[in-house]
């Protein structure tokens, strides 16, 4: 009971600190630059607003590592070659995808 | 299939128009053209595009009505007072969209816009104890669940390792409709996953 309080408390001091200190992100704010951030596309300066916020949110750094992994783990899932395509692939895009290896 | 073929004509006349077509003008270009528009000393391609904007832009058809009616325009807005706005509109769009199926596998948030449910012993490296085949068979019973538009999206990138470019162009949609499908996707399915990596403690 008591630690579920302080882990309120903490929660919400984090979430006053994150919603009105400058260079500070929210939570949801960060969920909107994962992509950019993994694949290298963030400016200097919002990777900077970026990673400040990681250094910060301990669950956000914990999602983030489980983001990762998800992408990491469906890539092994399917990386070798012969692995049969899931049922649910329509044809039209199967057909659509060869066109473009074509190319 | 015919409405697949629709919109490929569709993205097929935007891109042909695309050089042709003048910029879509905004505010600021609309108040610098107003003075002309009034006294009909604008082209043709500049008239059509103060239309346009018009029928978009309310504040704009406000200005027009004032200015042609003789009253003095609005007083142009702060940029912190537009940002503000902006933040409202966006917040109200998102609590528009909560009927996507794929919602309920996002990640939530509470009051303060906090991250909450996330397991902190779900992210030690580690390996998982599946064989491929078992690995595969679990991956893929995930991305069954997810809606058919994030799915496609989810397979092209990051199973068949296309570009997000190569996607859009294979299904014909924007890179940045591609990035949030992809992103929603990976989400909803590292929300799936949670209970399978914690297996690899």
């Amino acid at each position: 009971m008591r630690r579920t309080l302080v882990q309120r408390i903490t929660r919400w001091m984090r979430g006053v600190m994150l919603n009105h200190m400058p260079w500070m992100i929210t939570c949801r704010e960060f969920e909107d630059f994962i992509l950019a951030y993994l694949e290298g596309d963030l400016p200097e300066k919002q990777r900077f607003v970026f990673e400040l916020h990681l250094r910060v949110c301990r669950d956000c750094r914990d999602y983030l590592a489980a983001y990762r992994r998800t992408i990491e783990v469906s890539k092994r899932a399917f990386e070798h070659p012969d692995a049969p395509v899931p049922k649910s692939v329509p044809e039209d895009l199967i057909t659509a995808v060869l066109a473009a290896r074509r190319k | 299939m015919a409405g697949s073929i629709l919109s490929r004509a569709v993205g097929a006349t935007r891109r042909a128009f695309a050089g042709t077509l003048p910029k879509p003008l905004d505010c600021q270009g609309f108040a610098r053209l107003l003075p002309a528009y009034l006294s009909s000393g604008l082209t043709e391609w500049q008239r059509l595009a103060i239309e346009v904007h018009i029928k978009q832009c309310r504040r704009c058809r406000q200005d027009l009505l004032a200015s042609s009616s003789g009253k003095p325009p609005r007083r142009p807005f702060p940029l912190w007072l537009r940002r503000l706005e902006a933040r409202a509109a966006l917040q109200a769009r998102r609590g528009d969209c909560f009927d996507s199926p794929i919602d309920g596998l996002l990640p939530a948030f509470d009051g303060q816009f906090c991250r909450v449910g996330v397991s902190p012993r779900s992210t030690r490296p580690g390996s998982i104890g599946y064989s491929e085949e078992g690995l595969r068979n679990l991956v893929t019973s995930f991305a069954e669940q997810l809606p058919e538009n994030y799915r496609i999206v989810w397979q092209l990138c990051d199973i068949e390792d296309m570009s997000i470019s190569e996607a859009a162009e294979v299904l014909d949609l924007t890179e940045d409709s591609v990035r949030l499908r992809l992103h929603k996707a990976r989400a909803a399915l590292t929300t799936l996953c949670l209970p399978l990596l914690e297996r690899q403690r």
